[in-house]
């Protein structure tokens, strides 16, 4: 493997408005890009990494800031790896995060039903917000590989405990346990 | 026609170029330049350039602009610029299923040719391939 090239960016902004400050590090975040130092912006060079801080570089300009924006291969392999172990700490935290409001949503719908009337199945309505918050992480895990460059080892931990709650949940539905019924007669 | 746009090329400026070659100008030849002044001077039409008029206009990305620009209704080339929207934009807009695996593709391909035209070369086949993929879906 050719060691990985990286893109950085640097830049300064007027102190004021906040609001383009806080504007640009919402960007570099959503990009997934790593602060190092407080100094520098990094992520893994591509055709599509590198535009994306073209056009933000251009944009920091275009408000009055400077941006600088280079292509650079690291001097030593252990200096990627330490990046890189970085990345991937960050994507993890972010997994992490997933995990725990999938987890968190799916014990509160369940507790609550064991909260109410023993006999009482938990309400539909109870369940299908619950499910389709579920069906968001869901997405929101979609949007978390993209910025995750490294596949971090939360991916498929987060991915696992979304998919669960959510099978928990819909089995729990009456239409989903019907539907369970007949597909087990049709086997 | 000379057409310009800016190096190292993804996904909305390699699939312009087969856009370009194979539905509006036959005799393409492509030039790299970073910025529109570039372009001028090389004597070309710039395309997917900040402030061009075949760029990203009210959220849509450069292929997208062409196909209205230039009036085209083919059904299999508006799917593949939905394809080509959410890989660029990343807004789900389209939620096109194929988008992630074509942005991985081209991705992957700029990582191992270090020549843009032979990058181009490489990815009109590409899109080739999704044009006649969806015209089937569609027949």
């Amino acid at each position: 493997m050719a060691p990985p090239r990286w893109v950085l960016l640097s830049s300064r902004l007027p102190r004021e408005p906040s609001r383009l400050r806080l504007g640009v590090w919402r960007r570099l975040k959503r990009l997934g890009a790593l602060l190092l130092h407080d100094a520098v912006w990094v992520l893994p060079a591509d055709a599509k990494t590198r535009e994306a801080f073209e056009w933000l570089a251009e944009e920091i300009e275009e408000q009055g800031g400077t941006a600088f924006v280079w292509e650079a291969l690291g001097l030593s392999t252990e200096q990627d790896r330490v990046v890189v172990e970085q990345f991937r700490r960050e994507a993890d935290a972010r997994y992490g995060g997933i995990a725990a409001s999938a987890q968190a949503i799916r014990d509160a719908t369940l507790r609550g039903r064991r909260r109410g009337a023993r006999t009482s199945p938990p309400a539909p309505v109870t369940l299908t917000h619950a499910v389709r918050q579920l069906r968001g992480l869901d997405r929101a895990l979609r949007l978390e590989r993209r910025r995750d460059y490294f596949r971090a080892a939360g991916r498929a931990a987060a991915a696992a405990v979304v998919t669960s709650a959510i099978a928990d949940l819909e089995g729990r539905r009456p239409a989903a346990r019907g539907a369970g019924r007949a597909h087990a007669l049709g086997d | 026609m000379l057409w310009v746009t800016r190096p190292h090329p993804h996904i909305d400026r390699t699939a312009c170029a087969w856009l370009i070659r194979r539905f509006i100008d036959p005799g393409a030849t492509f030039a790299f330049a970073p910025d529109p002044e570039g372009a001028r001077a090389l004597g070309g039409t710039p395309f997917d350039m900040r402030g061009v008029e075949l760029g990203h206009h009210e959220g849509r990305c450069s292929f997208e602009t062409i196909l209205h620009t230039h009036g085209l209704t083919d059904p299999a080339l508006h799917e593949i610029a939905a394809m080509v929207h959410d890989a660029d934009l990343d807004d789900e807009r389209f939620r096109s299923p194929e988008a992630p695996g074509l942005d991985a593709i081209v991705r992957g391909l700029g990582l191992v040719i270090e020549d843009d035209h032979e990058l181009l070369a490489l990815t009109d086949r590409v899109y080739d391939g999704l044009y006649a993929w969806v015209r089937r879906t569609l027949q």
